[in-house]
Formats: C-alpha cells, structure tokens, sequence
C-alpha cells in the first residue's frame, strides 16, 4: 500500500545522498549566469538553463542506483517500488527544473542589476518572460523523460551514454531528412521542375530554392504533432521507467 | 521463518549457481551458512533478501515474497551486504533518514553497540572512517533495526581481532526466540561457538542442513586415543594437542561441534556425511 508517510522518508532519504552535489550546480549554474548576463551581457540564460537541466539531472536522477553497493541498500529500503519511483519523479521533474530555473533567473537578474548600476538598464529574468511557457514545458517534459529512464536503462554513466543516445538518434534522422529531401529533389528535377545543373554552385543554388519551396509540415510535421508525440513518448519512458524500477536487481 | 523451495538461480542462461535448492530455516537461531568461494553463499542471502529474483522456484520469509519487495516484508528484515556503500554522511545523519524505516528501531541500542566498538563521535563522516570502522557502523544499524531477520554477509571481513570478539558478543545478545539470524562467511573460526545451526553449501545445493544438537548427535569431534576405526573417520587433520578427527558418534559421546573440522570433513567425505544426515 502506498503510504505518504513513508514517501515523506523516501524523498528525506533520497534528498540526503545528493543534496551536497545539488548545492555545489546551483551555485555554479547562477555564478555562470550571473558572469555572462552581468560582466559579459551574454543572453545566454535558457541555453545554461538546459545545460544545467542535462547536468542536474544526469548527477542526480536514481542516483543512488548507479554503485553496486549502494543499488542494495535502496532497493531492500523498507518502501515500496511506487513510493521509491515518487520520490526520484518528484526530484527530476519538479524539484530540479524549479530550482535550476530559480538559480538561472536569479544570476540573470542579479547580473542585469549589475548592469544597471553601471548603466542604468534593467529587466527582470528576461529569458523567462519571452519563453513560449506551451512549448517550453513540453520540450522540458521530453528532456526529463529521456533522462529519467536513461538513468535507470544505463547504470554506469547513465547521463553521458544517455545523451550520446540521443545526439546518435538525432544525426541517424537528420541524415534521414537529409536523403528523402535529396531525393525528392532529384526527382523534382528530373520531372522538369528546375534547370539541369552543370557545377556544385549550381546544384546548390537549386537545392536551395527546392528547399524554400517545400512546406515544412510536410517533412516535420506541425508544431501540435511534435508536441502530442513527445507527450506520447514521455508517458511511455515514464511507465517504462516504473516497470524497469520493479524488476531491477542488485547484481552480485 | 525462511522457506526456499526448489531455488534456481543463474547470472547467465544453463550456468545456474544454485540449483534445486530446498531449505528452511526457523527462527531463534544463529545460522552460519558456510562454503568454498564463489559457492553461492551471497547470493543465496541476496535471494532471501529480494535483492535478486529466482529464476525458478520460491523464497518466502515471515509468508511474504521478498521479490516483490513489499514494503512490510523489508522493513522486517535487514541484510548487511559484504562491501560498505561509500557514504557521504555523518553517523547520525546516516541513523536519522534510515531508522524510520525500521518501526523496532532504538537508538538508544545503536548507541550502546557503536560504544563497544569504542565509536562515541555520532557526527563524523562515515566516508572519512576506514573500511573496518565504516563496517562496524552498519553492523550496530543493522543490530539496532532490531528485525526478525538478520542477514549479514561476510561480517567479519575487515575486522581486527578485538572489534570480531565484540560482534561475537553482540551477536549472542540478538539471539532472541523470534530473530533469525543469519551469518555467511569462508572464515568460520570467527564464528565457531556461537553458532545454533550450520548450511553448508556445495556446488549449487545444500551439502548440510543441521543444528548443532543434531550434529553432536550425528559426529563425534576429538583428538585420536588409537582406538578408531580408520575407515570410519571422516577427516583428520594434526594439531599440538594431538590428531583432530571427525568419526560418526556412537552414540551418546559428548563433544563440542569445531566448525572448521565439520566443514573440512563435510567436503572429505561428502557422500558420508550425506548419508548420516538423510538417514
């Protein structure tokens, strides 16, 4: 049965073994912004934001699961597999977009403020008042996802074989792209809808205005679709994730 | 308390580490479970923890599953693992987020046994402590969760001399009519005369199952007086005092049961002391 009680001490426990870490990427994560926003009037907040999402997570999601030793002292922890899984969810998708979040908006703020002593300018964390709040949380629920079952599918190094997943996955589907629109470009033009070409300058000028001409939509699909795929497959790495949890073993 | 039946278990496909293993174990006892290296000792206790699945067959302890992990059911057992995590914590930051878990958890115990190791500083780091240090301080938790099932792996590994006197001792305090408490190692004389019941495992099953009167009633320990049959002694081995043997006993010989001796003539003469037992 599932027991708030016990969550309570689940989150305490969890909290415990990476709160020192935490605090070690906060404070880095405002220094930078603040040193970029302030000193260098980089706009630079939600490309840290993300960067230290992907750093956040990779250190601290199912942390604990990724020592041998440490894996058996959490999986025999008098809680339940719903509880363990609560409170490690709680960490990746609430607690740590909020604080690093907070931490960049606030070394944003506190370098703009820097700023206006010298210059008289000043905003307050700009990057969060022009976000698209929509898309941001969805591409944000994707990220968390990702990372939360790479944690778990990938015990040494989730974070980094994680991503090099995903940066692979992404390069395969780019290439994809690349050779279907090709492709049809060459039967465009084999169908008398562009000039023969004669030098590279040529092919390319032609590539270019094939590719100005193809609707987008066609090839990627709108914004909607994206968002409804990445919905579908967070749900599924979230479901997945619980279930790897249940059936997860400490090797000898 | 414990009732394994059937127990298969392998890390790869058809190379299975325990096979058909049956065993059960009640409480009010100390059970030292013994074998060669690599035998299956620690995943045996892993098994009984739920820390591994069985690939056929079952374990249960206190009537529930410890695969599925209920919350319940892990909250009344504790299994000490032979390597110490790497704990960034204090002593009593370390106490604080686990006792919870525990509902017969004492502090008070866990001070006292942290005493007899002489630990008295509560707020130092356990990733400063050293190996044999850290231990104690995960053996005096385990103690003080005050469990019905105590599985506690290679305890004494890393352990000084003195610090393996003092587990002894608390070891004999844990014993209680509704704890079982189970203790694996390859060193048995750490653990001879503390003992209630002895499983020896072999070659992926359960060599001897048996507690100690019975034992004393089966096998006879001493020192050869040249009045044995050759052919019925099990093992022998010299020591100052004299020749060692292991003999079946008479009946009604009185002796003290040497672990090391039972264990070495267990592996001597296997098909004999099998036959003892079964019979």
């Amino acid at each position: 049965m599932f027991s708030f009680n016990r969550l309570k001490h689940v989150v305490r426990h969890d909290w415990t073994s990476v709160r020192k870490n935490y605090f070690i990427l906060m404070a880095v994560l405002f220094m930078v912004q603040l040193i970029s926003s302030g000193l260098f009037q980089i706009h630079s907040a939600r490309e840290i934001f993300y960067l230290g999402m992907i750093i956040a997570l990779g250190m601290m999601t199912f942390a604990e699961y990724t020592d041998r030793n440490r894996r058996i002292g959490v999986l025999l922890l008098p809680a339940t597999t719903a509880e363990k899984y609560a409170s490690q969810w709680l960490l990746s998708f609430v607690f740590v977009p909020v604080s690093v979040m907070v931490a960049v908006s606030l070394g944003e703020t506190l370098g703009v403020g820097l700023k206006w002593l010298s210059w008289g300018q000043w905003h307050w964390a700009s990057w969060l008042t022009s976000v698209n709040w929509p898309s941001f949380l969805v591409g944000l629920l994707g990220l968390e996802s990702i990372a939360f079952a790479g944690a778990l599918f990938f015990r040494k190094n989730g974070a980094l074989k994680t991503w090099a997943c995903v940066a692979a996955y992404a390069i395969v589907m780019f290439f994809v792209m690349i050779a279907i629109i090709l492709f049809k470009f060459r039967h465009f033009v084999e169908d008398g809808g562009g000039t023969m070409y004669f030098s590279t300058d040529e092919y390319i000028s032609q590539f270019k205005l094939y590719v100005e001409s193809v609707d987008v939509g066609m090839w990627w699909g709108t914004a909607t679709a994206i968002a409804v795929i990445t919905l579908v497959v967070s749900a599924f790495l979230q479901v997945w994730t619980y279930f790897r949890l249940k059936e997860e073993e400490g090797q000898q | 308390m414990i009732e394994i039946k059937n127990l298969k278990f392998g890390y790869r496909k058809n190379q299975n580490v325990l096979d058909g293993v049956d065993l059960s174990l009640e409480p009010g006892r100390i059970v030292g479970l013994l074998g060669k290296n690599g035998v299956g000792k620690t995943t045996l206790m892993q098994l009984m923890s739920g820390v591994l699945f069985p690939t056929q067959g079952t374990v249960t302890v206190l009537g529930r599953e410890p695969r599925k992990r209920e919350a319940e059911c892990l909250s009344q057992l504790f299994m000490l693992p032979e390597e110490m995590p790497e704990v960034h914590l204090s002593i009593d930051k370390y106490m604080k987020i686990n006792a919870p878990f525990y509902p017969d958890f004492s502090e008070t115990d866990f001070v006292e046994y942290l005493r007899e190791w002489e630990i008295t500083d509560l707020r130092q780091s356990l990733a400063k402590l050293s190996l044999g240090t850290r231990k104690k301080v995960f053996i005096a938790f385990a103690f003080a969760a005050n469990t019905p099932l105590l599985v506690l792996d290679e305890p004494t590994n890393g352990l000084d001399i003195p610090s393996k006197t003092v587990l002894r001792k608390l070891l004999r305090i844990k014993a209680s009519e509704n704890r079982l408490i189970v203790v694996s190692t390859h060193q048995v004389r750490d653990i001879k005369n503390i003992l209630d019941a002895v499983v020896i495992l072999d070659d992926t099953h359960v060599l001897l199952n048996a507690d100690v009167e019975r034992i004393c009633d089966k096998l006879y320990f001493g020192i050869a007086d040249g009045s044995e049959n050759p052919d019925e002694v099990l093992y022998s081995e010299p020591s100052v005092a004299g020749t060692q043997i292991v003999r079946p006993n008479r009946g009604g010989e009185e002796c003290d049961v040497d672990v090391e001796l039972l264990f070495n003539a267990a592996f001597n003469a296997k098909q004999k002391i099998m036959e003892l037992f079964n019979k």
